[in-house]
This record gives structure tokens, C-alpha cells and sequence, in this order.
């Protein structure tokens, strides 16, 4: 019984319909995951297919047909050879591929000029639990928008409760009575009038500002700027510089596009209040005034945008349990986001980020160069001048440019990209990889082609021999 | 940077004259009334060839002025030539009567909705400068751009918002008037070798100079300054002889400074100049093309009359006559190929125009190499179809895809890669054509009839079989090749990138079939038919990927249009096979029964 269930599955191993049928699925699966790739992103077509489970298995079938079949010709002979090693070096990409997927790293490495930096990053998320104990780690796979997420138990009552895979952050300012809280507001700023008898395309825009920091202290809008606090501006106008004077009273000074200036003290009332520097095409109005305020962090799902690149994941977190028993706060955390939890007296710190990778020697940027095309931005060429310091019998400089990558001790660093900056770019970033399985696979795309010519010529020999009844024997 | 020049824009509306001062003509006011408006200047039958040898920098490169006319030209209007206008004089006749153009209905805008928006009169192709100028709702576009600029990408890209695209195209085009009218497009002031050369005039400069204080300026600069307008007055003024002297002197300056600031230029870039030229005045694809119809033509009718019973003798001058028109064709295109290499300094197959130049240049060869070895004359003729075809597509849509010569991306910039890599895939996908082609000559074979089991038919599928042959070699080499480089400069061998994807899918369907004709479950007619239905994926794989998907790593190729027809020759072409079959099946078995 048990042998004729063997033999029949071998039959159905060896056959060339397996072949046919496993070669079919895998370009059907190939068009799918490149549409999702194309209407979607590359995370989405990775977890759909590329990275699915019965992708893997496919190819793994793939292999077991090429295999079984190669051993099904045994004793091999002479005229096998080109047969055998055209499927050989099949077998071996698929092998090499394996060993690089689970033992490669594949990561990226960012160094500003003068630094040094041993740490690389891998796009993989996870979650680092430090607590007095102990230090763990829960990586957090991506999960497209459109599956559920499950959730995650930590240790200490701690849960993932939820994940935005492309997520957005949205801020917003409550009442607070801390010592940093500060004054807030909100402005809406709206066209007052068509331009030129047309309705105007961009209607209206809102905006924080919060005395708390620099960063929210001042913004823009269109070509004017908006400061909350600190010192009068100087700069030419249009700008609005607006002060609190007490929790229901605004003062403000303006400098128009040209350079009219204006002053004046609005109330703050219930109704929405109107700021009016007498400026012509706009209209500002108070949303909303908190005089003592802290900012808050959410995360929102975000659209993907065209030419615009994916934004990062963000977790929502549960806290433990407060001592009455009611359920943990929730906090969002985005990437490179921590946070720190009293439990018993331990100090519990979380942080979410990608997974890193030290590699055992330091990579220290001297200088990033950058050539542009004469007369245009477009770049014609970048690299960087590195000096890599793996301790004093081991330290050397090196230029890692496009199409020139620095390989020392199984690690390939290459050029990757940089960070545009003014007056020029000065951070470098390293595609770091280390890869195991690279002469595997190069050896089997070798014994590949050299099997498919060889074959080619065997045919076309054989062809010439048995003419005219040209019997097409493949093996 | 972008955004400055948005922004440009909006503060451009009355003084747009280069060098106001220097000509009566185009000192008048703006509110002038139309007639009293200057006397346009119409094409004249001039030789410009010193004009046209002219170095200029633009894009990245110095290049002979035809060759930023042709590019500026193409850009401005969507054609190759406006109206009769030689596109190197026409440059001359716009920086020349600003404001005669200015009112010429030069930029074609084809999306209706865009139209609409910008209220401008829908039933109309064209529009003038003076007309979209003013548009308020272009306006606010072009400050909204300005805003965005961080997030926009330059090329066009199938995912992107086609609506948007327009009204960039139209803003693009705008500026380019605006910067070639204000001098600021006419970069030929040479500089040291590796900074960018300073433009003839520019925006910024506050007071326009009269033209005694441009004569008066004895520098290199202010003599080229000066000769150009010594150049433009010629040129209004009507005088040949004086228009050639003053072109020929003008561009002796600029070859002397640049060759002053940068030694190399005389023995390095000065031929190239003329290789340039030379290139855009021959348009050897343009011929090319024509003589592969004639060609193919000529196959076609040999081949008609040697079936039929009429005298063998017309039959063979017919052939002979396609033998000399092919071989003529393939010396232009191969010619055009060269000049093209040497102008680029690198291996031309960098964008859709020059793979599609390469593989149709492939495909005829290979059609020519199996040939010498099978004498089979079908395959001269389908090598021309495929060479004219090519060739045309080519030609045929030059907006679509752009003919011009552009400075590469970093990662591209190697010589050695491009060649063994991208020159091999190609050779692949020409190898595919070429089963494509023969496939289709079968399919019509059986179509008139011919049986199946015919030797004639025997022996069309042996050459398709010894061309997939080709292809599948090469195919897998190239992407086995393109690997070993990805695994070089982007830091690994397989990323499951869209392009390498599909390599990947053009493959398995080609292994698929070569499988199953193994197996004998794929017979003469399917074997035929599968070519044709194989080569789609190669289509997506090389066109699809960049103008339709438009993701992954190999975005420098990106760009967006023809999805329309494109993918009506790929249904033609199924449904042709799908008719065909039908047609040998019924026949089949009624024959049986």
C-alpha cells in the first residue's frame, strides 16, 4: 500500500505535467505580485507573495520536481550532462536564494561626515522590552492595512493593541497643568475671494502653533510666515507675529507682502475669532486657545501618495494595569518612539524601531562627494572618501562609490543614496549587506547558461545527424 | 531651484524681450495695438550650419545648437518642426520677435478636462503663450508646485495623476519660452570643465544694456555677448551672406574661449559637435525605416510572383531590388547606431527610443544569421517587416518617447555593465521578435491552408524553435547578468524588482512552451501561436514594466503614454491568433470527419 503511494507519488514528481503546472503558478503568482506591487507598494506584494509561506513552498516543489527528475535519469550518462546542469545550476539559485534569506543581512547605514557608525538597519520592526531583569525583543512583522492585526501580548500586562502600517502622525494640544505646558493655538487660514472670478483651488488650511518649542513656535503659510511668542520677527514681510496677553486676549502685528504694517488685540470668544491684519487675499480666524497646553501625538492611517515616500509603521500600545484595576492608558508609538513605565518600583522602558545590526567595526565618514551634470542638479556621480577603524592593525581608507562597493569581513557596503541637503549633501547612505549564499547562487547561473548552450548545441548536432526525420529526443 | 523658476513665472508678464534695448522692433510697449504690431519673419531657405554647429550647454552637456533646437522644438511644440520652421532657425525667429510668438499657437494641449479647467476653449488643439500666460488658475498651479516641490518627481510616471502631468507639461513649456526669450535658455558662455556655462542674459540682471554698453565690453564674454546680437540683428536683417559671417564668428568665439578655459574641448567635444549634427540632419532611423517598407515591399512581391506562374526572371529583380534596399537600410541604421555611440560615449540603449533602435536592429540580424545558415528568403522579409517596424515606433512618437540625448543617472554610468548586461537582454528580446515574426508568417501560412504537417511548416517552426533558442540564451544570461550587477552596485543578486520580475515571467512562459512542445502537447499551429502569445510578456517586461507599472528600482526608465496603443496591438495580435486557430481547428476536423 504504502509503496504504491510512494511509486505513484514519485511518478507524479518526475513528471514533466508537474513541471508545466508548477512553472504556470509561479508566473501567475509572479503577474499578481507585481500588479499588487505597482497599485500597492513593495511591503504589500512581499507579504501577499514573496514573503508568503506557500510561495516558498512552491518554489520548494519547483526544486523537488527539478531534483526528482535529475535522479529519475539515473545511471546518468554522457548525453545528460547539458540536461543535468541546465536543472543543476535551476537548483542551485534556488538554493543559494534560501541560504540569503535566512542567513543574509540586508540592510541600510547612515554616517554623517566626521562620524563614525557600526550600526546597521534592517527594515524589520520590533519592540525592545528593557526592564531591570531583562531586555527582550518581539519583532513586529508588517501587516498591509488591509489584514487585521491580531495584537501582541508583552510581558507586565503590556499588548500591542494596534498597527498602522503606513501610519501618519496628527497632533494635537489638551489642558495641561505640567510645567512645560504653554499656550497653543489653532489658526484657520481661508482664501477670502476668489482670484479672478475663479474659485480658488486651495480653500483653506489649519495650523498649530505652541509656545513650548521652536519647532511649533513659528509656520508658514503660502509665502507668509506665522509665529506664535518669542521676539518680534525682522525678516521682510509678509508675516503675523502674535503674542498672548492673558487667557482671553491676543495681541498681533503683521507686516504685509508690501511691508504695510498692522497691529492690534482681538478677545477671544466663543463665537470664532477673527484676526484681521488687513491683509487682502486672506482670512485668519481662532479655532481654538488653550493657554496652558501640551502636545499630543496620534497616529492616523495615511493615503499613499504618489512620488511620495511610504511613511513608517506605528504601534498603539497598552499600559499596565493601574493599581484600581482599570485597563492601561493607551500611547501611540511611531518609529524610534519609547516610552517608560513604573511597574512595582521597576522603571519598564519600550521602544519601537527597526531591528539593528552592529557590525564588529566602525565605518567613519571624511567626506561625501557629489558631481553634478555641468549646469544642471541632476547628479552625475556620488561617493564617499570612508576610513574604516576595526582597531590599529586593521584600519584603512577607502572611497565606496556607485558601482565600487567596500567589502571587508563578509560585509559589502555600498552607495547607496544620500541626504540632500544645502549647500551640499554631507550624510551618506550605505546599502550594507553580508550574503552568504552570493557564490552559490553565482555558481549555479553559471553551470545554468553553460548547461542551456550546451544543450542548444547537442540538439542542433543531433538534429544535423538524424536529418530529415528530425526526432526532438530531449534526453 | 524649481520652485524659483515656478515662482519666475508669475512675475513674468510684460518685459520679456532679450536685450529690449537693442532692437526698435522690440522696444515697443505691450499695449501696442495689434496693427501696428512688426512684420513676422518667415522661414528662410538659409544654410545654418554654422549656426547649428554652435556649442551650447543644456541638460548636463555641451551640444551643438541643432541638436537643443531639435530638443527645444520637440519639447515647445510636440512636433518635430513647426510649421515649416527649420527648428534651428525658428529658435532664431522666437529670440529674434518675442513678441510675434508670443501670440503663435505653439503648445498643444491635449487633455480635454485641462482644457476646461484652465477656461481656454476646448475645441482648440493649440494655444499660445500670450493666451495661457495670464490664466490664473495656471498661475496658482504653477505657486501650488512651487510648494510641493519636494514631493514631485521629474519624470513622468504611469501612477501619477495624468491631469497633473498636463498642466506640468504646459508650466515646462512655458518656462522654456519664457527662459529662451529672456536669454536665460542660451547657455553658451563657456566655463572652466566642470561648472555649468552662464547664460547669454538672464532675468535677474536689473537694467537692460544698450547696445553700445554690450559692444563696449571687450571680455570673452562680452564679445560673444555682443556677437550674438550682432548675429540676431543679421538675422532680422535679412542679408545671408552677413547672417553666415556673423554665425561663423560667433562661433569661432565660443570654441576659442572654451577651448582657453578647458584644453580638451577642441580635440574632444568640437567632432562630437559635428557627429551631432551630422546625426540630427541625416535622421538615419528615419530613412532606415523608410527602406526596410520598401524592402519588405519588394520581399513581398518576389515572393507573390515566384508563387505564382508569372516569369521567374521579375520575380528575382523584385528580390534583388529588396536585397539592395535592406542592405542599404541596415547601413543607416547601424551608422545611426555609431554616431549615436560616439555622441553619447557609451552604448545607446538607455531609454525605450534607443532599446527599441537596438532590438529591431537585433531582430534583423538574427533574422540575417539564420538565414546564411538556412537560406530560407522568409526571413529577409520578416527581418525588414521587423526593422520597419521598429524603426517606425520609433520614429513615429517622438513625444512619447524622447529621441534626445540625456547625461545618465550614477548608477548607470558604467560602460561595462550597460554593454554586457542591457546590450544582452535586448539581443534577447530581438531574438523574441524574431520568433514573433516567423510565428505570425506561420500562423498566416495555415491560415491560406498550408497543412500542418507541411515541411514547409515543419521548417518555419525549426526556425522559430532555433530563434527562441537565441532568446532564452540570452535572455536568461542578461537577467543572470543584470543580477551580478544589482549584486554589485545595489547590494544583492535578486530583489524580486518588477523589472527583474518580469524577465523572470518572460522566461517561464517561453521555458513553459519549449516544455510542452517536448511533451508534444503543444503541436505546429499552438507552437506557433505561443509566440506570439509568449512574446506579450515581453512586451510587459519591456514596456509594460516602465511605462505601465511604474515602481521599482529601475525607475530611471520610467515614464508614461501609449498604454492605449500598445494595448490594442497586443489584443490585434491575440485575437489574429485566436482566429487563426479557430480557423485550423474547425478545418481539422472537418477534414476528420
Amino acid at each position: 500500500m504504502l509503496a504504491r503511494w510512494l511509486n505513484r507519488t514519485y511518478k507524479v514528481l518526475i513528471s514533466l505535467q508537474l513541471a508545466v503546472v508548477l512553472l504556470l503558478l509561479l508566473t501567475v503568482a509572479l503577474i499578481v505580485a507585481t500588479t499588487l506591487e505597482s497599485r500597492f507598494d513593495t511591503p504589500t506584494a512581499q507579504y501577499f507573495v514573496y514573503k508568503a509561506g506557500w510561495f516558498s513552498v512552491l518554489l520548494a516543489l519547483l526544486g523537488l520536481n527539478i531534483l526528482a527528475v535529475a535522479l529519475s535519469r539515473l545511471p546518468w550518462k554522457a548525453r545528460h550532462v547539458p540536461f543535468l546542469s541546465a536543472h543543476l545550476g535551476i537548483l542551485l539559485l534556488l538554493a543559494g536564494s534560501w541560504i540569503t534569506r535566512e542567513h543574509g543581512l540586508d540592510g541600510m547605514m547612515r554616517v554623517a561626515e566626521n562620524e563614525k557608525q557600526a550600526i546597521v538597519e534592517v527594515d524589520e520592526p520590533q519592540l525592545i522590552l528593557q526592564s531591570p531583569k531583562e531586555t527582550r525583543i518581539f519583532p513586529l512583522p508588517w501587516t498591509p492595512p488591509s489584514v487585521k492585526f491580531g495584537g501582541v501580548k508583552l510581558p507586565y500586562g503590556l499588548a500591542v493593541e494596534e498597527y498602522l502600517s503606513r501610519a501618519e502622525p496628527v497632533f494635537s494640544f489638551d489642558p495641561s497643568d505640567g510645567p512645560q505646558a504653554k499656550p497653543a493655538l489653532q489658526l484657520k487660514f481661508s482664501t477670502k475671494r476668489s482670484m479672478g472670478g475663479m474659485p480658488a483651488m486651495a480653500a483653506s488650511q489649519e495650523l498649530w502653533l505652541w509656545d513650548g518649542a521652536d519647532d511649533w513656535r513659528e509656520s508658514g503659510i503660502g509665502p507668509a510666515r506665522v509665529i506664535l511668542g518669542g521676539k518680534k520677527p525682522e525678516q521682510p514681510g509678509p508675516w503675523i507675529w502674535i503674542s498672548v496677553r492673558s487667557n482671553s486676549e491676543l495681541e498681533f502685528e503683521a507686516l504685509s507682502m508690501r511691508q504695510e504694517s498692522s497691529r492690534g488685540r482681538v478677545k477671544i470668544s466663543e463665537l470664532g475669532t477673527v484676526i484681521d491684519p488687513g491683509w487682502k487675499a486672506v482670512q485668519i480666524e481662532v479655532k481654538k486657545f488653550i493657554p496652558k497646553a501640551m502636545p499630543r501625538t496620534e497616529y492616523v492611517a495615511a493615503k499613499l501618495q504618489y512620488g511620495a515616500k511610504a511613511p513608517p509603521s506605528a504601534i498603539r500600545l497598552r499600559g499596565p494595569r493601574r493599581p484600581d484595576g482599570a485597563p492601561g492608558d493607551l500611547l501611540w508609538l511611531g518609529m524610534g518612539d519609547r516610552a517608560t513605565f513604573e511597574l512595582g518600583g521597576d522603571q519598564i522602558q519600550i521602544s519601537y524601531g527597526p531591528k539593528r545590526v552592529m557590525v564588529p567595526f566602525e565605518i567613519r565618514l571624511n567626506r561625501f562627494e557629489l558631481e553634478r551634470y555641468p549646469g544642471s542638479m541632476q547628479p552625475a556621480s556620488f561617493s564617499s572618501r570612508v576610513t574604516v577603524e576595526g582597531g590599529p592593525a586593521a584600519t584603512f581608507d577607502r572611497l565606496i562609490s556607485m558601482n565600487e562597493p567596500l567589502e571587508w569581513k563578509g560585509f559589502t557596503f555600498y552607495q547607496s543614496s544620500y541626504e540632500e541637503a544645502f549647500p551640499r549633501p554631507t550624510v551618506s547612505l550605505f546599502s550594507v549587506n553580508h550574503d552568504p549564499g552570493r557564490w552559490v547562487k553565482y555558481l549555479g547561473s553559471l553551470i545554468l547558461v553553460v548547461g542551456i548552450i550546451h544543450f542548444y548545441i547537442m540538439r542542433a548536432r543531433r538534429n544535423q545527424a538524424s536529418r530529415p526525420n528530425s526526432s526532438e529526443a530531449l534526453v | 531651484m524649481k520652485r524659483s523658476i515656478y515662482l519666475a513665472l508669475g512675475l513674468f508678464l510684460g518685459s520679456f524681450s532679450l536685450l529690449p534695448q537693442a532692437f526698435a522692433e522690440t522696444s515697443t510697449a505691450p499695449e501696442q495695438a495689434p496693427e501696428q504690431r512688426e512684420e513676422i519673419v518667415q522661414p528662410r531657405a538659409w544654410s545654418f550650419l554654422d549656426w547649428e554647429l554652435i556649442p551650447i550647454q543644456a541638460g548636463g552637456r555641451v551640444k551643438p545648437m541643432r541638436a537643443f533646437a531639435d530638443e527645444v522644438v520637440l519639447h515647445l511644440t510636440s512636433r518635430r518642426s513647426f510649421e515649416g520652421w527649420n527648428p534651428s532657425e525658428m529658435l532664431l525667429a522666437m529670440v529674434t520677435q518675442p513678441r510675434a510668438w508670443r501670440e503663435k499657437a505653439l503648445i498643444k494641449i491635449e487633455r480635454e478636462d485641462v482644457k476646461r479647467q484652465l477656461l481656454l476653449d476646448v475645441s482648440k488643439m493649440r494655444f499660445s503663450v500670450a493666451e495661457l500666460f495670464g490664466n490664473p488658475v495656471l498661475l496658482q498651479y504653477a505657486q501650488r508646485m512651487g510648494d510641493l516641490e519636494s514631493t514631485m518627481s521629474k519624470a513622468p510616471n504611469p501612477n501619477a495623476d495624468p491631469r497633473e502631468e498636463e498642466l506640468k507639461r504646459i508650466l515646462d513649456r512655458l518656462t522654456v519660452f519664457h527662459r529662451l526669450i529672456t536669454g536665460e535658455a542660451w547657455t553658451f558662455l563657456p566655463s572652466e570643465a566642470g561648472q555649468g556655462w552662464a547664460p547669454i542674459a538672464r532675468p535677474e540682471d536689473s537694467e537692460p544694456k544698450s547696445i553700445q554698453q554690450i559692444l563696449a565690453d571687450t571680455s570673452a564674454q562680452g564679445k560673444i555677448r555682443s556677437q550674438f546680437v550682432a548675429l540676431m540683428g543679421a538675422y532680422l536683417g535679412g542679408n545671408e551672406s552677413v547672417f553666415a559671417a556673423s554665425s561663423k564668428a560667433l562661433r569661432a568665439s565660443i570654441e576659442e574661449e572654451a577651448t582657453r578655459l578647458e584644453p580638451a574641448f577642441a580635440e574632444s567635444v568640437i567632432h562630437k559637435l559635428q557627429a551631432e549634427r551630422q546625426y540630427h540632419e541625416l535622421r538615419p532611423f528615419h530613412w532606415a525605416w523608410i527602406l526596410y517598407v520598401v524592402a519588405a515591399l519588394a520581399f513581398g512581391v518576389a515572393s507573390w510572383l515566384a508563387a505564382g506562374a508569372i516569369a521567374s526572371g521579375t520575380s528575382r529583380a523584385f528580390h534583388r531590388a529588396g536585397l539592395a534596399s535592406l542592405s542599404v537600410a541596415i547601413v543607416l541604421h547601424v551608422l545611426g547606431f555609431v554616431l549615436r555611440s560616439i555622441v553619447a560615449g557609451r552604448p545607446p540603449v538607455t531609454n525605450m527610443y534607443e532599446s527599441i533602435v537596438w532590438v529591431s536592429f537585433g531582430a534583423v540580424f538574427f533574422a540575417l544569421v539564420i538565414y546564411a545558415f538556412q537560406r530560407f528568403r522568409i526571413l529577409l522579409g520578416v527581418g525588414s517587416v521587423l526593422g520597419a517596424l521598429g524603426l517606425l515606433a520609433a520614429d513615429a512618437a517622438p513625444t512619447l518617447m524622447d529621441p534626445g540625448l540625456h547625461p545618465l543617472v550614477p548608477v548607470l554610468r558604467s560602460n561595462y555593465w550597460l554593454t554586457v548586461h542591457v546590450l544582452t537582454i535586448t539581443l534577447g528580446y530581438a531574438a523574441f521578435a524574431l520568433t514573433l515574426g516567423i510565428g505570425n508568417v506561420t500562423l498566416f501560412k495555415l491560415f491560406r491552408g498550408v497543412p500542418e504537417r507541411s515541411s514547409e511548416v515543419t521548417r518555419l517552426n525549426q526556425l522559430t524553435y532555433r530563434a527562441m533558442q537565441f532568446g532564452v540564451v540570452l535572455l536568461a544570461a542578461g537577467t543572470i547578468l543584470g543580477g551580478i550587477w544589482a549584486d554589485y552596485s545595489w547590494g544583492r543578486f535578486w530583489g524580486w524588482d518588477p523589472k527583474e520580475v518580469w524577465a523572470l515571467i518572460a522566461l517561464l512562459t517561453y521555458l513553459t512552451v519549449l516544455h510542452g512542445r517536448y511533451a508534444g502537447w503543444v503541436g505546429p499551429t499552438g507552437f506557433a501561436a505561443w509566440t506570439v502569445f509568449c512574446f506579450s510578456s515581453v512586451v510587459m517586461a519591456w514596456y509594460g514594466v516602465n511605462f505601465v507599472l511604474g515602481v521599482g528600482l529601475h525607475s530611471y526608465g520610467f515614464s508614461a503614454g501609449g498604454q492605449g496603443t500598445v494595448g490594442i496591438a497586443v489584443l490585434i495580435q491575440l485575437l489574429y491568433v485566436a482566429g487563426v486557430v479557430a480557423v485550423v481547428r474547425r478545418r481539422s476536423s472537418a477534414s476528420r470527419a
